[in-house]
């Protein structure tokens, strides 16, 4: 006995003793060193301020939402790539008709009020979301809910949704149609939870400042009471995975004139900064130069209730008519990239991680050759030798520009045509949208949730985006079956989609797509570890951490 | 005296009576902005716009919401912001006015203060190159817009030189600096200008003949004489150069990323956040319509004295 015990003694104290010999203590995972003699804190900058952490309340704006995903975490967590991986959820059981989703969470998650997170803290936030009583902003998303529509409407009571706590840890959620992008869904900054207890202790006050909420993320938040422009994120012992949190703390500046960031990064004084496009070139080559395609897509609408803009060859036409590559270059010079097609790059994926850009193919591709065959074709059937048609956009630098282009391109390639510009406030536009008053428009816009059939989904006839009413019996059918007959069938969901976009886009010209705008920013080079995203949050911190070059 | 009184009853009245139609026609030309004040309002249904609505108020008929807000101002109620979930109004501008109202009294007194005095040299050694110069600078001054001299001044003092902070409200006072320069330009050149030509008026008049006559210094006779005259057209434009100093500083407040008011006012213009607009206006309205009111009484001060001296010329 004595001699075991000197002998446990004599390993201990190797052990020890190996450890402290080290130079460098070595957090071994995926190759993380840290040195301990550096600060592993970071500098940010953020465009404009939080309007609520509550992630049922918040505006919808961007920077609520990127502080909210620091703060929290959701039934899954951002993982590598374009991935999800579980987060707050241990394992999750899918049926086989992809619509119970049944979640078992994970024994080691808590609130930083020591609170445990349990499943009811779950129902509670997404009853809550669709009650239309308890003043929340939503997303169209959470209509894959089970009877969540008829909620938001009135229909049913919040009871009803389909998402229930089965005891403290199972979590079971049924969906109106399968879907195999819920998983990413879910860590949308507003299905991330609120903890039941401590909102019921708060109230109207949960999410107003710094003292009025609890985080399960991998990051709290001090010195914001409502109104800051400054905050900062410290890192949250309580969280499940905080050993695998570098990061101890974030300060976030709220920056509203892009120079001041600019000049705010080369004093060294942030460490992050997003560009406008005057910057992007300036910056070009830089080594601290960053550019990351984003889900955000600009594009023409055309009024299909007017007798030209009705016209599928004329819309054709004018879709193929202009050089998206210059457009890109000399015109938004800040890293966008050309689009042909309506689901832009870098967004959807089947089961092999093909991008479903690649996989659909190019439509409606800059050719001048072909545009002037669909425009005589037009000219034919639209009995015309002139035409005036006008474009319709806001009165925003960009637009101008775009308008400016667009008309010289245009004018140019199709004999006859004659294009005028209408520039108006981004608010008026959309009323003059909604009320049918436009040939063609151009506008951009950002998708709710990250699956290539938000952007499909568009030109169904009741489309979200679809001012100009284009409809087409067969899209609609194609778009339906995509949602209600793939069960877990990704890649031939994604076939009937392509086949449907080939329809709406390719042939008919629904809308002409132009560009696919990107995340351009400047980053330390001691920074590493930062997720910037194509959609939903601009970055992620949680494996964050600063090293040396 | 009582007749001075009465002067400054009926001014403060007229503010009052001001006031009033500003925050009413404000209110009424608000409803006519187009879009909604609830973000995304596309996304949402039928019943929860309906509920929504029903929560602020805004069903009911226009003069009802009115008579409410007007009975609230009088509780010191401005309501509540839209755009922050639910943050008392009052709270907002609390919290954020003091900046801007900082930036603009001592944007405003270096302002006028350098000016009088770039007034005073221009007018003094008319037509040399002094007056030159000096009017050039004043010129500049006024066609340049003040956030041109922002991004040169922040580039220069706190980029380059590293004298004072590129941006925020962290360091007290150095935080102020630039910025109050920046804000500064527009009140000294107007103030250059109009001291310049009134100065010149001023001294080529019989009684400043007089009192040179009479022996009194250069000095005595700007501070003690001609300054009071020549002030009098500078106190008409004080109103106006406090609106643009209000409205100004939203850029500068961009650009130095200072937490003032300004800006915050512009972005509640574009979200439809009806009572943060709502309060800023009423709070600018007040500053504006006080300063006004405060020039006329100075008026009455000045004036009367001037009417002695002028009699007795």
């Amino acid at each position: 006995m004595k001699l075991n015990r000197k002998f446990n003694a004599l390993i201990v104290s190797l052990l020890t003793s190996s450890t402290l010999a080290a130079p460098l203590s070595t957090y071994a995972q995926d190759e993380v060193v840290i040195d301990p003699s550096i600060e592993q804190s970071v500098s940010l900058a953020t465009g404009g301020e939080i309007s609520s952490l509550d992630s049922g309340r918040y505006a919808g704006d961007v920077p609520s939402s990127d502080a909210i995903s620091q703060l929290f975490e959701g039934l899954y967590r951002i993982g590598e790539g374009n991935d999800v991986e579980l987060g707050q959820a241990k394992s999750v059981d899918v049926s086989e008709d992809g619509l119970t989703y049944t979640f078992t969470l994970k024994d080691t998650i808590f609130w930083s009020n020591g609170d445990p997170v349990t499943a009811h803290d779950f129902e509670f936030s997404y009853k809550r979301l669709v009650d239309p009583n308890a003043g929340t902003q939503t997303l169209q998303a959470v209509e894959i809910l089970k009877n969540a529509l008829q909620i938001k409407n009135g229909e049913l009571d919040s009871e009803e949704l389909g998402v229930t706590a089965l005891d403290d840890k199972t979590l079971e959620i049924v969906l109106e149609y399968p879907a195999d992008y819920f998983p990413k869904l879910l860590s949308h900054a507003r299905f991330l939870p609120i903890s039941k207890n401590y909102y019921e202790e708060v109230q109207d006050q949960y999410g107003t400042s710094a003292d009025y909420i609890v985080s399960n993320g991998p990051f709290s938040i001090e010195g914001w009471n409502g109104l800051d422009l400054e905050w900062t994120y410290v890192k949250n012992d309580s969280y499940w995975d905080a050993e695998n949190v570098y990061l101890d703390q974030a300060y976030v500046s709220v920056i509203k004139e892009v120079g001041t960031g600019v000049d705010l990064f080369e004093a060294g004084q942030l460490d992050y900064v997003t560009l406008s496009s005057e910057f992007v070139t300036q910056y070009e080559g830089s080594e601290f130069l960053n550019t990351v395609p984003k889900a955000t897509i600009g594009f023409l609408g055309f009024n299909t209730t007017r007798e030209a803009t009705g016209n599928a060859a004329l819309r054709r036409a004018i879709s193929q008519a202009f050089d998206k590559e210059l457009y890109a270059q000399s015109v938004i010079q800040d890293g966008s990239i050309p689009l042909n097609g309506q689901v832009p790059r870098e967004f959807a994926f089947d089961e092999a991680g093909e991008d479903y850009r690649d996989i659909a193919g190019d439509l409606l591709v800059y050719d001048v050759e072909t545009a002037q065959a669909d425009w005589n074709t037009a000219k034919e059937e639209l009995g015309f030798d002139t035409i005036e048609l006008e474009l319709l956009v806001s009165d925003v630098e960009l637009s101008g520009r775009t308008a400016e282009f667009l008309q010289a391109q245009l004018q140019e390639n199709l004999p006859g045509l004659s294009i005028t510009i209408r520039s108006v406030p981004l608010k008026n536009r959309l009323e003059i949208q909604r009320d049918l008053q436009f040939d063609i428009y151009y506008g951009t816009w950002t998708p709710g949730y990250q699956d290539a059939s938000v952007f499909v989904e568009q030109y169904t006839t009741t489309g979200g985006i679809n001012f100009g009413e284009y409809s087409n019996e067969e899209y609609d059918q194609l778009v339906t079956s995509a949602k209600y007959d793939f069960a877990n069938d990704l890649d031939g969901r994604l076939a009937v989609l392509i086949e449907a976009e080939q329809l709406g886009i390719g042939q008919d010209a629904a809308a002409a797509p132009i560009y696919q705008a990107t995340n351009a920013f400047l980053l330390s080079p001691e920074v590493k570890g930062l997720r910037v995203l194509p959609f939903g949050r601009s970055f992620d911190l949680r494996e964050v951490y600063i090293a040396n070059e | 005296m009582t007749q001075y009184f009465r002067y400054i009853l009926r001014r403060v009245l007229l503010m009052a009576v001001t006031l009033f139609i500003i925050i009413t026609v404000t209110f009424l030309l608000l409803q006519f902005l187009p879009g909604s004040p609830f973000a995304n309002e596309e996304l949402l249904t039928e019943t929860q716009l309906a509920l929504l609505y029903e929560n602020y108020g805004l069903n009911d008929p226009i003069y009802i919401q009115y008579f409410n807000y007007i009975a609230n101002i009088f509780k010191g109620n401005l309501g509540v912001s839209f755009q922050f979930n639910n943050i008392p109004v009052t709270q907002i501008i609390a919290n954020r006015s003091g900046p801007s109202l900082q930036l603009g009294v001592q944007a405003m007194v270096l302002g006028t203060s350098v000016g009088i005095v770039l007034g005073i040299i221009a007018a003094v050694k008319q037509n040399t190159w002094i007056d030159t110069f000096t009017s050039t600078l004043a010129i500049g001054g006024r066609s340049v817009p003040n956030f041109v001299f922002a991004v040169l001044l922040q580039f220069v003092f706190a980029v380059v030189l590293e004298w004072f902070p590129i941006a925020f409200w962290r360091d007290g006072f150095l935080s102020s600096v630039l910025p109050t320069v920046a804000l500064a330009i527009s009140p000294m050149a107007e103030a250059a200008r109009f001291i310049r030509t009134e100065m010149i008026e001023v001294l080529n008049s019989d009684y400043i003949e007089l009192a040179k006559a009479k022996g009194f210094s250069k000095i005595y006779i700007i501070g003690k004489h001609a300054l009071r005259n020549a002030i009098i057209p500078l106190l008409t434009i004080l109103g106006p150069v406090t609106a643009s100093l209000m409205t100004g500083s939203l850029v500068i407040e961009n650009i130095f990323s200072i937490p003032g008011i300004g800006e915050q006012f512009t972005k509640s213009i574009l979200v439809n956040d009806y009572p943060t607009i709502m309060g800023v206006t009423i709070m600018y309205s007040v500053i504006l319509v006080v300063i006004i009111l405060i020039v006329d009484i100075l008026y009455g001060l000045i004036d009367p004295k001037m009417r002695v001296v002028q009699g007795g010329k």
